[in-house]
């Protein structure tokens, strides 16, 4: 039996469980009306009423003002789908078969990912579609396809890692506060405040650093002369850092099993 | 597919010692092991299945050594394990919780995982409700989602722990049936603190109590162990008429006039009571042997 049929399988059910949450749905509808509500606001942010500004670095201002919330949701949904394999008591069961830990892990990760995922890109798409109305055209489209996988999916790679991870290690609830907190200190926090934070580093998760390198997003408005470079640093360091927080969740689970 | 087990221990942090010196040797076909609440059984089996190390002692499994990482992959791939707290995902219907459990079991051709899936639905006569979510199953549903997805991928070694715990008469019944009905094929590993499941179950058995193994053996052997020391006792029902000695008693049934009690261990004479002896059950010759247990271990704990 090839791994690769069990990864799969594990993405598609992960998938399905999460993307079939009414309250996921009811959420990132919310957060849907909220971002649509506030586009004239995240318009003004892009600089649309600057001169010299193109629709590309627009596309980008906008993606990085409107995931700071959907990121903030993704996190607190993906926070119980650890957990729940020991609430449900499913874990003892999975245990007793042939060597799937690190298959199971990697399926769990994807599929809950891109279940959480879905009803937040339709979110963002509808946001998208409204930009693409008052911009009066549909290039807006393809852009913001390469705005949210540059800006927003490493954020959400690295949300994914940690949640999983840390949710093994400490109550559910506790965990949602502390990444809530975590986000806004790490994200929102400008250096004006005078707290040492990650908004000013390529360790921002929410992209606002990836924005304005690659694409001149003028959203963040601490975050100045970041080269493309810089850019790449951060989306890059932003993609590792969850595939070593995976490898390390796997070795604490095969130390825990083998401690039982 | 044998089953040996030497000297195993198991001691879990803060020195709980929930098994000691365990020997067994486990021949094909369905075993029972049987035991009082805490006698270290589900450590056994959990044991058995790969979710737990033993602190110390040998384990071989169809010839697979259980020290090594790859005798305990081998083994897995040739069990069904039911646990005695079997988890289900509440938001999956009974067909896609065993599709999906059939695919971690590696059953990867589409096609024949969904005819498994089927025939173990109509095994465990759920076709008709295959579709519903598990979160609306009973506790009963649930036990029978268990034994289907433990049967997936045709185990050679079938672990079910407490398997009849909260099923109706009904349903226990027919769970005994399919159980016994396995036997015939593969090794199943039945462990029970209900002795009427072993009684119409298994002819061979262990039982554990604190950890050790205090017999194993034949049913027979274990009725024979307890033969002369049942009574049925009649009295007229008067306190003063109750059976006295170094019994206990299995059961008490009022009739009209009179109270008749069934009782195991030294009967003392009384001109109170009409006492015969009678033919002993499993129940009362392990409830004989239970009384024997506390016997020494009192004995030894004094001496």
């Amino acid at each position: 039996m090839g791994q690769r049929a069990i990864l799969w399988g594990v993405i598609r059910y992960e998938f399905k469980m999460q993307a079939r949450r009414r309250s996921l749905w009811i959420v990132f509808a919310g957060i849907a009306l909220i971002m649509l509500g506030a586009m004239p606001g995240n318009l003004f942010n892009s600089g649309a009423h600057l001169g010299g500004i193109t629709l590309l670095q627009q596309v980008a201002s906008v993606t990085v003002d409107i995931d700071w919330l959907p990121l903030i949701a993704i996190g607190i949904f993906l926070a119980d789908r650890f957990p729940r394999e020991r609430n449900n008591r499913v874990d003892e069961l999975f245990e007793s078969m042939p060597g799937t830990l690190n298959t199971r892990l990697a399926g769990k990760y994807l599929g809950c990912l891109l279940g959480t995922l879905l009803p937040a890109f339709i979110a963002y798409s509808l946001d998208i579609g409204l930009l693409a109305f008052i911009k009066h055209t549909l290039l807006v489209l393809p852009l913001s396809l390469v705005t949210y996988t540059t800006i927003v999916l490493p954020g959400v790679c690295f949300i994914t890692a940690f949640t999983l991870a840390c949710t093994a290690l400490m109550w559910v609830p506790l965990y949602q506060f502390l990444f809530i907190g975590y986000w806004f200190w790490g994200n929102m926090l400008g250096p004006r405040i005078g707290l040492p934070t990650l908004s000013t580093t390529i360790l921002m998760p929410s992209g606002g650093f990836i924005g304005a390198g690659f694409f001149g997003s003028l959203t963040v408005t601490w975050i100045k002369g970041v080269t493309p470079l810089e850019s790449l640093a951060s989306l890059l360091i932003l993609l590792l850092i969850p595939l070593f927080v995976m490898i390390l969740f796997y070795r604490y689970l095969k130390w825990q099993q083998s401690r039982q | 597919m044998k089953i040996e087990i030497g000297n195993l221990n198991k001691v879990y942090r803060g020195d709980i010692h929930a098994l000691e010196s365990v020997n067994l040797s486990i021949p094909g076909g369905m075993y029972g092991l049987l035991g009082p609440n805490g006698a270290g059984k589900t450590t056994l089996m959990r044991i058995l299945a790969g979710i737990l190390r033993p602190s110390s002692g040998k384990l071989s499994i169809g010839g697979y050594d259980y020290d090594t990482e790859k005798g305990r992959v081998e083994v897995k791939r040739l069990l069904g394990y039911l646990p005695q707290e079997m988890g289900v995902y509440p938001d999956l219907n009974a067909r896609e919780f065993l599709d999906y459990v059939a695919i971690l079991k590696g059953l990867d051709d589409r096609r024949a995982r969904q005819k498994r899936v089927d025939e173990l639905l109509e095994t465990v006569s759920l076709t008709t409700v295959a579709r519903r979510k598990l979160k609306t199953f009973s506790g009963g549903m649930k036990r029978r989602v268990g034994i289907a997805q433990a049967l997936l991928n045709d185990p050679r070694l079938l672990i079910v722990d407490e398997p009849t715990a909260g099923l109706d008469p009904e349903e226990r019944i027919r769970f005994r049936n399919l159980l016994s009905d396995l036997g015939g094929e593969r090794t199943v590993l039945l462990s029970t603190h209900i002795v009427e499941d072993i009684a119409q179950t298994c002819r061979n058995l262990a039982i554990l109590k604190s950890g050790h193994v205090v017999f194993q053996g034949t049913t027979i052997d274990l009725i024979g162990q307890a033969r002369g020391k049942v009574w049925i006792v009649t009295t007229n029902g008067s306190r003063s008429s109750r059976p006295t000695g170094n019994i206990t008693v299995v059961s008490t049934m009022h009739m009209d006039t009179s109270v008749q009690y069934r009782v195991v261990g030294e009967l003392a004479p009384s001109d109170e009571y009409e006492a015969a002896l009678t033919e002993p059950s499993l129940e009362d010759s392990y409830v004989w042997l239970m009384r024997e247990q506390m016997v020494h271990h009192s004995g030894a704990t004094h001496a």
